[in-house]
């Protein structure tokens, strides 16, 4: 089953017919160029389902969403993110949940091995988090991610 | 530096990763001149909706971009283009003025050079430091994501022949058959995607030709820049990158044929 991307614009040069690909499987989803490691992180660390849901919230929630007023995913925020799971290392059995709140901020939340739930929401700036279990909640610039990424899962 | 900079430039310098000559000095100017279109492309994010955005840009930049053209695919309905991400960063609106174009959609804004009138890189930054001023003053970047130069060269042979780049299969090389190469290098803080193909129709209708791009598009990612005070910077550094490239996979006798000038 194949689909076509309609033209949007004319661009400067086209290939030849011969080396031209004008139609799309759905079966093959090709990821932005020069992310490809960043798409194998997520689906590596978070698994498939905060993969799908980070998709999502990338391409198909524009300024707007929800009740209208939802904004569209911060670019920093999402960078901080990837580095912040870039240095994480969840425990087996641990399995985060992915949210995008109303400001256009990522939110990782999760139960932690030692009890309670652990949230880190990350802004354009950095991120901020809570621990249940020891009733800490901070902020950090994202310089400190990773040091972060070590707090919240020990 | 960043420190996310920092760490990311030590490891890239460990694995040496850029499979591309470093020339001792490049040129400044190549003759005849292969650019067929050059872009400086800012991708943002915005809380304003795209119907008061045009004009919010248009009021600041009308004295120089006299005429305004909607793009074929402002005709699409909004639903229609949110549901497409492949549709998400190309522009909807066009202003233009002699030598330069600036391009618009709900994402992104380009300048862009005229089809085969390439000003120069220094002519290119000014029209850029004014467009990034009209920006800030319209207000509607909520987050720049991604700044971006891309340089589109045209030849009318088959280019891999002058390159430092070639297809094998096994130990022969691909030579005389349509081939179009993209890969992807990393030099950070920048990324640039890299296409050439020697077999593309370049113009439109009246006046097509076919031959060789090489096309170069390196950007650099929303945390590694803030538009409004070293975006411009940042833009030469891509921009350095991008000649770094280019010149670095010619041939030096297929440069020499290029009547290179140097500063």
């Amino acid at each position: 089953m194949t689909t076509t991307i309609p033209v949007a614009r004319q661009g400067v040069y086209r290939f030849s017919d011969d080396l031209s690909e004008d139609t799309i499987p759905f079966t093959v989803s090709a990821p932005n160029p020069g992310e490809i490691d960043r798409e194998n992180l997520v689906l590596r660390k978070l698994g498939v389902r905060c993969w799908g849901r980070l998709y999502h919230f990338r391409n198909y929630y524009q300024h707007g969403w929800g009740d209208g007023h939802g904004r569209t995913l911060s670019p920093r925020a999402l960078e901080i993110f990837y580095r912040f799971i870039e240095e994480a290392a969840f425990p087996q059995g641990i399995n985060p949940s992915l949210f995008l709140t109303d400001e256009g901020h990522l939110e990782l939340c999760w139960d932690s091995q030692f009890g309670g739930a652990v949230q880190v929401e990350f802004t354009p700036s950095g991120a901020e988090y809570f621990i249940e279990r020891l009733g800490s909640e901070d902020t950090v610039p994202f310089t400190e991610i990773s040091v972060l990424a070590k707090r919240v899962l020990a | 530096m960043l420190w996310t900079t920092y760490r990311g430039f030590l490891k890239d310098q460990m694995n040496d990763s850029l499979p591309i000559p470093r020339l001792d000095r490049m040129p400044v100017r190549i003759n005849p001149c292969p650019i067929i279109e050059a872009i400086i492309e800012i991708r943002f994010v915005s809380t304003e909706s795209w119907r008061t955005m045009p004009g919010l840009l248009f009021s600041h930049i009308r004295e120089r971009y006299t005429v305004s053209r909607d793009l074929p695919l402002a005709t699409f309905p909004e639903d229609f283009r949110h549901q497409n991400p492949a549709l998400m960063y190309l522009p909807l609106v066009q202003f233009v003025r002699t030598n330069f174009l600036i391009q618009f959609g709900p994402r992104v804004v380009s300048l862009v050079t005229s089809p085969n009138q390439y000003p120069g890189w220094q002519e290119m930054k000014t029209e850029m430091a004014w467009l990034l001023e009209q920006i800030k003053i319209s207000g509607f970047v909520s987050e720049a994501e991604r700044l971006g130069v891309r340089y589109i060269n045209f030849f009318t042979e088959d280019i891999f022949a002058h390159l430092h780049l070639r297809t094998f299969i096994g130990e022969k090389a691909l030579e005389s058959h349509e081939v179009s190469i993209s890969t992807v290098f990393r030099h950070v803080p920048m990324t640039a995607r890299l296409n050439v193909s020697n077999s593309v129709i370049v113009g439109g209708p009246d006046n097509p030709r076919s031959g060789s791009i090489f096309d170069v598009d390196v950007w650099i990612g929303a945390l590694d820049f803030e538009l409004f005070s070293n975006g411009l910077q940042r833009t030469d550094e891509a921009h350095d990158f991008e000649k770094r490239i280019f010149f670095g996979l010619l041939k030096p006798d297929f440069l020499a044929k290029l009547n290179p000038e140097y500063s």
